[in-house]
């Protein structure tokens, strides 16, 4: 049986509001479910991923929309908790329990998800930027990276992001002289490398093929992969050199989808920091091993159209949800100001926690 | 006591130790109770403090300027501040054990012994 995403909401992403979790969540769900062919007494599984701690959500949030479904629950994986739930909605169905599940992704600013408490292995260096700079410094020892071809990503997210209306960089403009001599945090990480930490929702519907075939332009999960390393960045520094989770998740789904990495037209990708996103490129497999920063400058390839994590800000839940969506949106031709003409295939690459975990989904029009 | 209250009280007395697997003979960091390979109880054990530099950056944010890396010691990565002259690759020992916050706060430096 083949599986689907139907409709898709994503809600604008913000400072710290008033709102609470699952105001935003549901938001989010409401208008969704005003914009789909599926009616809500048909949904059978609704999943919010979130780091929040607010127990019970699912069923809260259910309620709260006026859905009882068969199944619900809230999924946590750090940053990967959104695709997280994407691939618990996609088993439900497959295993046909479930025929239409509702992910929704949702994260407040001050969400517990920012800080890893559990990794105390890091000592005094606990802050993400340390890991993430280490990455980096050794990308750029072992293969010339500089710190302009970080820039150079970063410009380019952030530009995508001024045609995002839901990105919270969308009304910023920056130039490569802002970013490029943006202030210093970590070497040779600046404050433009780095995403910003912000409130969100965002939703998506996943059908079963049977489903699926009732709405307009279905997008088809051809392969979903998630490989996790640990937890700590003590359990995976051994290798500085590659997120070994995304390569393991990657080569995965495009395994299940039968389709290569020289196959897709578009991508979103994790860049957390803008290092990421060079690491990225390499790691799924669309470039050779240290060739990232040759391939960004040479690929047609359309990446992070979205905005990225840097310039849609990364609302912890919400962020692999809003991603997914992108592929989703583009490959439906619904894309608006920020449509890339001619994709038939994209994928997703989320990832957690130093590289300890990635989900990569393959979708296909 | 949860096991990492009993590594930083122990490293508070600059003696620096994790957990350690006696059946498969290595350290296991982050500490665990068990074995993750052969799931035997585990006990304490030092940690070796000649290691190896794997990278190194400088960081800017507050109370925390300085170069800092990540070394490989006994088998396990730690982080710690490290001497600037100090490269990849580079022998080192870890010349310093204290506790910051409650947070493990090592210093690293070039080892004696040549590579
Ligand atoms: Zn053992």
């Amino acid at each position: 049986m083949e599986i689907a995403i139907d409709s898709s909401n994503t809600q604008k992403f913000t400072k710290a509001s008033d709102s609470t979790t699952a105001d935003l969540a549901s938001k989010s769900i409401i208008d969704l479910l005003g914009n789909t062919q599926i009616q809500k007494a048909e949904i059978d599984g609704l999943i919010v991923s979130s780091s929040t701690n607010d127990s019970y959500l699912g069923n809260i949030v259910s309620e709260m929309v006026g859905i009882r479904p068969k199944f619900s629950t809230r999924v946590e994986n750090l940053c990967n908790s959104g695709t997280s739930g994407v691939m618990l909605a996609y088993s439900l169905i497959k295993s046909g329990l479930c025929k239409a599940v509702l992910v929704t992704g949702v994260e407040k600013q001050n969400s517990q998800g920012n800080k890893l408490t559990w990794d105390r292995s890091r000592g005094v260096y606990d802050m993400p930027i340390h890991w993430a700079a280490l990455y980096a410094q050794n990308h750029f020892r072992s293969y010339g990276t500089t710190e302009e071809d970080l820039a150079i990503i970063s410009l380019k997210n952030h530009a995508n992001a001024n045609k995002n209306i839901n990105a919270y960089f969308y009304d910023k403009q920056f130039t490569y002289s802002s970013i490029v001599n943006s202030k210093m945090v970590v070497e040779p990480l600046k404050k433009f490398d780095c995403c910003y930490p912000c409130e969100g929702s965002s939703s998506l519907l996943v059908l079963s093929e049977e489903l699926a075939k009732r709405t307009e332009i279905p997008i088809w999960i051809k392969g979903i992969s998630q490989n996790n390393q640990g937890a700590s960045f003590a359990s995976i520094s051994k290798n500085l050199g590659s997120i070994i989770s995304t390569r393991i998740a990657a080569r995965d789904a495009f395994q299940q989808s039968n389709l290569r990495p020289q196959n897709i037209d578009i991508v979103e990708i994790h860049d957390a920091f803008s290092i990421l996103e060079l690491l990225a490129y390499e790691d799924i497999g669309f470039v050779e091993k240290g060739q990232g920063r040759k391939f960004m400058q040479e690929s047609t390839l359309y990446t992070n159209v979205r905005g990225g994590l840097l310039g849609c800000g990364h609302p912890i839940g919400a962020t692999g949800i809003d991603q997914t969506n992108e592929i989703v949106l583009q490959l439906q031709g619904k894309g608006g100001l920020r449509q890339k003409k001619g994709c038939k295939s994209g994928l997703v690459h989320n990832m957690a926690a130093a590289g300890t975990s990635t989900t990569v989904i393959v979708l296909q029009k | 006591m949860k096991l990492m209250d009993i590594i930083i009280n122990s490293a508070e007395k600059d003696n620096l130790i994790t957990t350690y697997c006696f059946s498969c003979n290595i350290h296991i960091w982050p500490p665990n109770r068990y074995c993750n390979s052969c799931f035997k109880k585990t006990g304490f054990r030092k940690i070796d403090r000649k290691g190896v530099l794997l990278e190194k950056s400088f960081s800017n944010l507050p109370d925390l300027i300085g170069h800092y890396g990540v070394g490989d010691f006994s088998g396990i990565r730690l982080i710690g501040s490290v001497d600037p002259s100090i490269l990849p690759n580079d022998r080192i020992r870890i010349s310093q054990v204290s506790v910051k916050d409650n947070k493990l706060n090592l210093e690293f430096s070039k080892s004696k012994i040549k590579n």
